[in-house]
């Protein structure tokens, strides 16, 4: 029943045309538990490993994966918009800035679902393309010149970008379209790889360069960086979640397709980018979080970090695609976490700035604790999962080369310390007292903020503490097969 | 014999049509603005007259002010010499290397300039600066230009050039454009020589020729300190350089030249009715557009100067 | 026929050293439209050569969408906006147009190193793509002005379907439909966000007094 996975969000879109927005976020829980129940059933219980939809779209383990964490996300997110909603508009916000709200989040998710089960390379290209268009208008939801501006930098260096991995696209069709003629035939993954051996190594390194650098831009590897902090520091917070947690790895996903595809035709140096874009990621990352002035900017860079990481992992192969792979689904998790909890934040403050907001551990004491878990997760610490995907991901990287892993090691300490410390003064005592802390007066968190703004979060937190312990089975079986087709 | 005499036919007509091209240039322009304007001919009317005035040079000026005005002329009329324009063995025919033009002209501003300087005036000095500023920008596309015809056709004399293209463009047409044909390269070629040919011979984007507003002028500013027949020369040189100019985009738009006698009168025909046709769209760009400031003519003749390089690069690539 | 679809590659080329020629705007949606024209008409020749009728189709989508309605939307943001020229590109307009020439002989070099087999075009059309491809960059990070950068955006675009519609004998036409589809739909939301990004400084600067 993955089919689902694709009908459910195109539904919801032409519904949310026409329903009311508290409306709409009823439907929206219901329809998110249905899209997951389908991927559970479709990804976790049955063998994944089929074509559906007329041969367009597939499943396998490797997009299994994402799509587990996507839907997993989407649930979330799902609640917590439910909360959001309510509580922006008692705090003030009007309605109608809420009425396209759905629209685009389903436009978003559909897209995303598109380019993630897409067998066909030219219709991944349109999903991704798709995302793009989905949530520019959403992070320029706040309607000021810095969000119209971070909107453009998105929007025109995505696009942009993706550009190039159309050129990729065009260049990979040439060569297979010897195979299989000029059709639509040419253009499908499973078919290329198939007569991977036999493609033009010239034109299929070409492709996965300009595929590695043009989907790379949306991934936000470290020259072509500049848009990521700036669109998620500016969307609503649901938004800057799924945007951080799942978006980067929809858009990586069609990297490892070209990856894929280079090692069939038997190009292995392909692996060396991935090391080299990854650690370039993860330099500019660390050394770039320590003069940020804006919380949500710091968490954006993070999600550089992560990605980098990953990639990282990819490239060096062995131990470490396994860790990659778990740290897709696990930072997707934590990050949820610290940006759902730092949208607490923003939604009472309306303040984005961390010398502005003091006294958080008493004002929000619930938020400030969940947003410190949360941030002491994403490094790495060990009672949450990431402790476990990113320790796999060292091992290889220190028997991968020991003055590399020690280099790595240097930054992921550098983020650590850099990501810690401003959290600790967004925390901090002021010792002023009450004066310069809390922006509402009679502000009393349980009750101001919608029980769900609460729980969604802490959910997500205790979710990734219980993933270090025990990890499902099937999705471990899942994991183990992914790391066999890399 | 023949071949003298056609080849002498061909230099003294276009010699003689020359203040004819320039002057319905204007007069269309005039036409086009809803002036009555000149009668055709008055370029004609105008050298004459100035033949029998008196000239005046300046007592500061040295013998360059004497020799300049000769030299210009019988610069620009070895090019025409050179020109194949209706007729394949023009008068200096094996001197028609394109090293050769494009130096001959460039020695012609040189010695306009050198005039300019030479006779003390403030404004000489300014229209001499200016008029290398844009023949500095305008050379090295001019010499692309006959360098991508060069290694197109394979050729280094002009006359060879353009009987190649003819050729070529004749069994082309007949089998159905196939074989060693381009179009794109002579199209390329003719829109860079038009930006040229319009700086070159002070045309209105770049310089108006109409006006001695001193602030803009650039041709005019080299020769205003002429008089009488020293005037008359120049003048004429101008004009003689615009119908090369024409004669050239005529050639690279369109080429027909006769191989003897009998082909003539059609070659003739075809030419004055290639060189009207040019002489009509420079008009009317000239009505359309404003003259642009000096600082902005770079934009023009670089866009220029990067499409003789496209058309370079195609012809090395070959077609 | 493929003398002429040369022919309308290289004034795709040319049209786009144009545009870094000329710092007006109009002008330059003007040359994007008729870069567009060519790119069909490039298109319609190679349907001939090859007697593919997809190309037809993909020929009269482009007319419809590259050559018509994507410029119409952006003359009419340009009327909202009252933009006339570029303020301030980073570099001069003879500095841009000789980088343009450069990356022509760069993109010259590429392509006679990388192509070995034989393409349908010769591999002319590979360097003309190519060249148009990194002019339209080279667009994108000299130009300041929002209009300059979604053509240089657009410029890109046009250069990857002239090397679609070339190396091979065109995408599939869901595929190209698709993208065209996104093209529109991001010119549309880019139309919308300089309208808007020009509102909010106005209002910005309202409330301040």
């Amino acid at each position: 029943m993955i089919e689902l996975a694709l009908a459910v969000p195109a539904l919801i879109l032409l519904l949310s045309l026409f329903a009311g927005v508290i409306y709409m976020s009823y439907i929206q829980i219901a329809a998110s538990v249905i899209v997951f129940a389908a991927v559970i059933d479709g990804v976790l219980f049955v063998k994944p490993d089929k074509i559906f939809l007329g041969g367009y779209f597939f499943i396998d383990s490797l997009n299994a994966v994402v799509l587990f964490t996507v839907s997993l996300l989407e649930l979330f997110i799902a609640f917590y918009s439910f909360g959001y909603i309510r509580t922006e508009i008692k705090h003030g916000l009007s309605k109608r800035k809420f009425k396209y709200y759905f629209f685009w989040k389903n436009l978003f998710i559909l897209s995303m679902m598109v380019s993630i089960l897409a067998n066909n390379l030219g219709i991944f290209w349109v999903g991704i393309e798709g995302t793009t268009l989905a949530t520019a208008l959403l992070v320029s939801f706040n309607r000021t010149k810095e969000a119209y501006e971070a909107t453009w930098k998105y929007v025109l260096m995505c696009s942009a970008g993706i550009a190039i991995g159309l050129f990729a696209i065009v260049i990979l069709y040439f060569t297979t379209s010897d195979f299989y003629g000029q059709s639509i035939k040419a253009l499908s993954f499973l078919n290329i790889i198939k007569v991977g051996g036999k493609l033009d190594k010239n034109f299929v390194l070409l492709a996965f360069i300009l595929a590695l650098t043009g989907f790379g831009t949306k991934v936000g590897f470290a020259p072509m960086h500049n848009w990521l902090p700036d669109a998620h520091s500016q969307a609503p917070s649901p938004i800057s979640a799924m945007l951080s947690g799942v978006l980067l790895n929809t858009a990586l996903l069609g990297i490892l397709r070209f990856y894929q595809i280079a090692l069939s035709a038997g190009i292995y140096s392909a692996k060396y980018f991935f090391i080299g874009f990854g650690f370039l990621t993860i330099a500019i990352s660390a050394l770039s979080i320590f003069k940020q002035k804006d919380y949500k900017r710091l968490f954006a860079y993070s999600s550089m970090e992560n990605m980098g990481l990953i990639t990282l992992g990819f490239g060096i192969g062995g131990i470490a695609v396994m860790g990659s792979l778990l740290q897709i689904l696990f930072h997707a998790l934590n990050k949820g976490a610290i940006f759902l909890s730092s949208g607490n934040v923003l939604a009472v403050t309306h303040e984005r700035k961390i010398d502005k907001i003091k006294n958080l551990s008493k004002m929000m004491p619930v938020t400030s604790f969940m947003l410190l878990l949360a941030v002491i997760g994403i490094t790495g610490t060990p009672p949450f999962a990431i402790f476990l995907s990113e320790l796999l991901i060292i091992i290889g990287m220190f028997s991968f080369n020991v003055i590399f892993g020690f280099i790595v090691l240097f930054f992921l300490i550098l983020m650590f310390a850099g990501l810690l410390s401003k959290t600790l003064l967004l925390r901090g005592n002021s010792n002023d007292g009450e004066k310069d802390g809390s922006p509402i007066i009679g502000f009393i968190e349980g009750k101001s903020l919608h029980p769900f703004l609460l729980y969604v979060p802490a959910l997500l937190i205790a979710i990734s503490v219980i993933f270090l312990f025990y990890l499902p089975e099937p999705f471990l079986l899942l994991v183990k097969s992914a790391v066999r087709e890399l | 014999m023949a071949e003298i005499g056609l080849g002498l036919f061909q230099f003294f007509l276009i010699l003689g049509l020359a203040p004819f091209f320039a002057g319905i240039i204007h007069k269309l322009k005039q036409n086009f603005r809803g002036q009555k304007g000149i009668k055709i001919t008055q370029f004609y009317t105008n050298f004459f007259k100035l033949l029998k005035k008196e000239a005046v040079i300046s007592s500061e000026s040295s013998y360059i002010s004497k020799i300049a005005p000769y030299i210009i002329l019988s610069v620009n009329l070895l090019v025409l010499g050179i020109l194949p324009a209706f007729y394949r063995y023009p008068l200096f025919a094996p001197l028609s290397d394109i090293i050769v033009i494009v130096y001959a002209l460039s020695a012609a501003t040189f010695f306009i300039t050198l005039y300019s300087l030479d006779q003390g005036s403030p404004f000489g000095g300014l229209g001499g600066e200016r008029e290398w500023f844009l023949t500095m920008l305008s050379e090295p596309s001019l010499i692309f230009i006959f360098v991508a015809l060069a290694i197109y056709s394979k050729k280094g004399m002009i006359t060879e050039i353009f009987y190649y293209i003819q050729k070529n463009a004749a069994v082309a047409v007949s089998n159905g454009f196939h074989g060693h044909f381009s179009i794109a390269i002579p199209f390329m070629l003719l829109i860079s020589l038009f930006i040229l040919g319009l700086s070159e011979n002070a045309r209105i984007p770049i310089d108006n020729p109409e006006t001695h507003l001193e602030l803009t002028m650039i041709h005019e500013a080299n020769i205003l300190e002429a008089s009488g027949k020293y005037l008359g020369m120049l003048e004429y040189s101008a004009y003689i350089k615009l119908s090369i100019f024409l004669t050239f985009m005529s050639l690279i738009l369109f080429p027909y030249m006769a191989g003897n006698a009998a082909e003539l009168p059609f070659a003739v025909l075809l030419y004055l009715f290639k060189m009207l046709m040019l002489c009509f769209i420079i008009a009317i760009f000239e009505v359309l557009n404003p003259k642009m400031r000096l600082f902005r003519a770079p934009n023009m003749l670089s866009v220029a100067f990067i499409i003789s390089l496209i058309a370079m690069i195609l012809s090395v690539r070959g077609v | 026929m493929d003398k002429f679809a040369e022919l309308f590659a290289v004034l795709i080329l040319v049209s786009a050293v144009l545009n870094a020629g000329s710092p007006f705007i109009e002008f330059g949606i003007k040359l994007y439209a008729f870069q567009s024209l060519m790119l069909a008409l490039y298109t319609l020749m190679v349907a001939l050569h090859s007697n593919t009728p997809s190309l037809y189709w993909s020929f009269s989508i482009t007319i419809l969408f590259k050559v018509i309605t994507i410029p119409y939307f952006l003359f009419k943001t340009l009327k909202k906006t009252d933009i006339k020229r570029e303020m301030d590109s980073v570099i001069g307009i003879p500095e841009s147009v000789v980088l343009a020439g450069s990356l022509t002989l760069l993109s010259n070099i590429i392509a006679e190193k990388i192509i070995t087999s034989v393409i349908a075009f010769g591999s002319l059309i590979f360097t003309i793509s190519l060249a148009t491809f990194l002019i339209g960059a080279m667009l994108m990070i000299t130009r300041k002005t929002l209009f300059s950068q979604i053509i240089g955006f657009l410029t890109i675009d046009n250069a990857i379907f002239l090397a679609g519609n070339s190396f091979t004998r065109g995408m599939p036409l869901i595929v190209e439909f698709g993208v065209l589809f996104d093209l529109l739909a991001a010119v549309l939301i880019l139309s919308l966000l300089i309208i808007n990004i020009k509102k909010s400084s106005i209002n910005k600067t309202m409330k301040h007094n």
